[in-house]
């Protein structure tokens, strides 16, 4: 299940982590995992993160299951305060880092500020890739 | 989300988590546990050629206090890899 995450109003959408029964089951299986160091913790931990459903990974984590899926590996990950994160990856044989910071807003909380981070790292690796790979066609 | 799909993702993120567990985020290379459990193995092997490798990074601060630590870190990657495709 995945809801629409709201922001404060003034701040522009960004897309929020992954939530429902996947973000927990991955959720539990890092916790089951770190509690138990082999693949039972990991299933376990997982079968007790999807029962308990709708839970978002950590910003790192979230980041790292992203960049995966677009067979890239987050070298660093950097948090520049609470409001600003940064990533350190590689791509087509050279260094890239990708920097984010919310907007100024005392209306929002750590989940939404998270959310908001990845979103818009989200959409700069987007933007980045396609604008990358435009450069390299010949 | 079914439960098959649900099985196949767990599977998939216990991989990864193997993985993250045995290597180094920064350089990808294998990790101290990594090389406690490759040293158990090649205890109880027989004739398996064994190396280890101790290197060090000359002058490496020069390069965090000069550019930061975002290039610091793309140094040691880019070390790290060299190490693998020359060694691996």
């Amino acid at each position: 299940m995945s809801e629409r995450l709201q922001y404060p109003i003034g701040i522009e959408y960004r897309e929020p982590r992954p939530r429902g029964a996947l973000g927990g089951a991955l959720l539990g299986a890092l916790f089951g995992y770190g509690l138990a160091q082999n693949s039972g913790g990991a299933i376990a931990g997982g079968a007790i993160g999807g029962a308990l459903g709708n839970q978002s990974l950590p910003l790192n984590e979230a980041l790292r299951q992203k960049f995966a899926e677009k067979n890239l590996g987050i070298i660093s990950f950097y948090r520049l305060g609470t409001h600003a994160a940064k990533i350190l990856f590689r791509h087509n044989k050279a260094y890239w880092t990708l920097e984010s910071r919310t907007p100024e807003s005392p209306e929002m909380n750590l989940e939404q500020i998270e959310d908001w981070l990845y979103g818009d790292l989200v959409q700069k690796l987007d933007d980045f890739l396609s604008q990358n790979d435009l450069r390299l066609q010949p | 989300m079914n439960l098959k799909e649900a099985l196949d993702a767990l599977k998939i993120a216990f991989a990864n988590f193997e993985k993250a567990a045995r290597s180094d985020d920064k350089t990808s290379l294998q990790n101290a546990l990594a090389l406690s459990e490759a040293k158990d193995a090649f205890a109880t092997a027989d004739d398996t050629p064994t190396i280890v490798v101790f290197a060090d990074i000359n002058r490496f601060k020069a390069i965090n206090t000069e550019y930061g630590y975002a290039a610091g870190d793309a140094a040691i990657s880019q070390i790290g890899l060299l190490i693998y495709e020359n060694i691996t």
